[in-house]
């Protein structure tokens, strides 16, 4: 599993609830260090969360070539959006560091957001799973490949739950450590 | 060597002699105040036998070489530039002379809690010399300060902040100012035993690094390791009192602003404490707690974890460093703004101050409400700050940092009020 770390300061949280919940160590790797068979390679990859929006990391362009499991959160669902052809946009207002309430799994879950940005326009290619009352995306996934998103922090403090998310990608998914 | 109890001498003895022992070139003193719960030794170094000092890039090794060669322990500080490092290519400021990282090892090391009116001592206790030699210290110039911002500059900066926030570089960002008044250098430990008398606050320490002194009355617990067990309080959140202290409490507790404030410094502080902490153990406790320093509310939180066995208290410091509630989030980027929007170097404001027992113990405070003393000119520079985020308004942003600012401007104004 690689975590692939877009200079966020979360990065930790997310690699620990990763070990927790799966048994695995991710290998974190600096987008500044990564390279296109970093995207490829990795039987399972995390794209973190990270500041600015999807077009100050081209590197992701990779992912139109990849066929493994994606997890990506915060930013790194809105560069799955935007390398598959949505829009990311300024959010009116952001919302960073306050909880929002999301139905998923059959039951309101409380998740922590931390975004300026967000999928204005849905990539032809994923579906909304979840999307708040606003009617901001917070769940994508895409059609064909093993590709998930979360709009929200799964690691954050304030998420109830936090493996739920986590596990459910794996099951989701699949990856290597999924059922 | 170890901590031996001296007989004959209180710590009410200690902080009688508070002004003498500040007065003195030979003393350093870092002092964790025992009426804050938790806290307790003061510490005072006297005579430095070996020192350590880096400026810009800290090397860890020569650290820990320095540190853990013998069991003593150590006072120091570590600058906020030292942070630059650690957050990779960013470009470290020229600074005006102080180092990055002093780490001193004493003649004399003695500690005095105010709870129990014990004294210990570590090295030569032969304290007869060190209780012998007062300096006649009081009063200070009364000019006012000069602050690197104006009104004005600190609105159009704090707007600048936010285009930065809703174009998604950072959720939130500290902006400081810098202010400067002339001082001489003896007065300086004056000012610190007045405050550290009627202005009671978690953490003080006075450091001499001529021609510098460098002076801090920090209400923030940064790092503290009790056998492998990490404590961090980040502070976010101010609420200033004027006339209703109720009313103020609130105010601060009803902010969905200051709310999300502290919670993204306590994300941040979590990630940050993680890279050295067992997988799982990292907890937050006591979230939105309150307390009162000064004229103002602050609120915080408690972040624990448990040490990895690999790792130790210079790994968490260095790599935990600067402190989240310092900076901003994410860190990389805020550091490298603040860079842009701050015209000073913030040497060791927003840095560390810190005793290390070993490698599973040291107690360190976020220099905040802190200046430097430059003896060459004649002059003391403070600072003070606060987190901007989305909701963020100039104006109390603006009257917040002066809230914070006042501790050092009123007693510079009012000196007559802090003789000790």
């Amino acid at each position: 599993m690689t975590l692939l770390d877009n200079h966020d300061s979360f990065t930790f949280n997310l690699k620990h609830l990763l070990q927790v919940v799966t048994g695995q160590v991710p290998e974190v790797v600096s987008y500044a260090d990564a390279t296109a068979s970093t995207i490829l390679d990795s039987p399972f990859l995390v794209i973190s969360p990270g500041p600015g929006s999807p077009d100050d990391y081209p590197l992701y362009q990779a992912l139109h070539q990849r066929t493994g499991s994606v997890l990506g959160v915060c930013m790194g669902m809105q560069v799955l959006n935007s390398v598959f052809g949505g829009l990311v946009e300024p959010l009116v207002g952001c919302c960073h560091g306050k909880t929002d309430s999301v139905h998923y799994g059959g039951k309101e879950r409380v998740v922590a957001r931390y975004h300026s940005l967000w999928c204005s326009k849905v990539a032809q290619d994923l579906d909304v799973l979840a999307a708040n009352r606003q009617g901001v995306p917070m769940v994508l996934r895409h059609r064909y490949r093993p590709f998930l998103g979360y709009q929200f922090h799964p690691e954050s403090f304030l998420t109830e739950e936090p493996e739920f998310w986590i596990r459910h990608a794996m099951e989701s998914i699949g990856g290597p450590f999924g059922p | 060597m170890q901590w031996n109890r001296l007989e004959g001498l209180s710590a009410r003895d200690m902080e009688a002699r508070l002004v003498e022992l500040a007065g003195s070139p030979d003393a350093d003193l870092f002092l964790t105040r025992g009426n804050w719960p938790g806290e307790g030794w003061n510490y005072l170094g006297w005579k430095t036998e070996r020192e350590w000092t880096g400026d810009r890039v800290i090397g860890r090794d020569a650290v820990k070489e320095f540190v853990f060669q013998d069991p003593a322990p150590v006072l120091g500080f570590l600058g906020y530039s030292a942070g630059y490092q650690g957050q990779g290519t960013l470009v470290v400021p020229p600074t005006f002379g102080l180092p990055t990282m002093v780490l001193r090892k004493y003649r004399t090391l003695l500690r005095w809690r105010e709870d129990t009116g014990e004294v210990e001592g570590w090295g030569d206790t032969d304290v007869r010399l060190i209780l012998q030699s007062p300096q006649g210290v009081v009063g200070w110039s009364t000019i006012p300060a000069t602050p690197s911002m104006t009104d004005a500059e600190y609105s159009d900066a704090v707007s600048e902040v936010l285009r930065g926030i809703r174009r998604g570089e950072y959720y939130q960002l500290n902006l400081a100012i810098e202010f400067r008044v002339p001082m001489r250098q003896e007065h300086v430990p004056a000012l610190f035993a007045g405050l550290a008398a009627q202005r009671p606050a978690p953490f003080y320490a006075l450091m001499k690094v001529p021609p510098f002194q460098v002076l801090s009355t920090s209400p923030e617990l940064f790092l503290r390791v009790r056998d492998g067990h990490v404590l961090s309080k980040p502070i976010k959140g101010t609420a200033e009192i004027q006339d209703d202290a109720d009313l103020a409490l609130q105010g601060l507790l009803n902010s969905p602003k200051e709310a999300a404030e502290l919670s993204m410094i306590v994300d941040l502080v979590r990630n940050d404490i993680s890279n050295h902490c067992i997988p799982g153990s990292v907890q937050v406790r006591n979230h939105r707690s309150v307390f009162r320093v000064d004229r103002l509310w602050q609120a915080c939180s408690e972040v624990h974890g448990r040490m990895s066995p690999d790792s130790d208290v210079i790994d968490l410091l260095l790599d935990a460093f600067p402190g989240g509630s310092v900076t901003g989030c994410p860190k990389q980027s805020a550091m490298a703004a603040i860079g842009r929007f701050e015209s000073f170097d913030r040497n060791i404001y927003c840095g560390a101050l810190f005793v290390i027992h070993d490698r599973t113990n040291m107690d360190s405070s976020i220099a905040i409400r802190t200046g430097v003393h430059d003896a060459r000119h004649d002059e003391f520079r403070f600072y003070a700050g606060s987190g901007i985020v989305v909701d963020s308004d100039p104006h109390s942003e603006y009257r917040e940092t002066m809230a914070k600012a006042a501790k050092f401007l009123e007693s510079h104004h009012h000196p007559h009020q802090l003789r000790p």
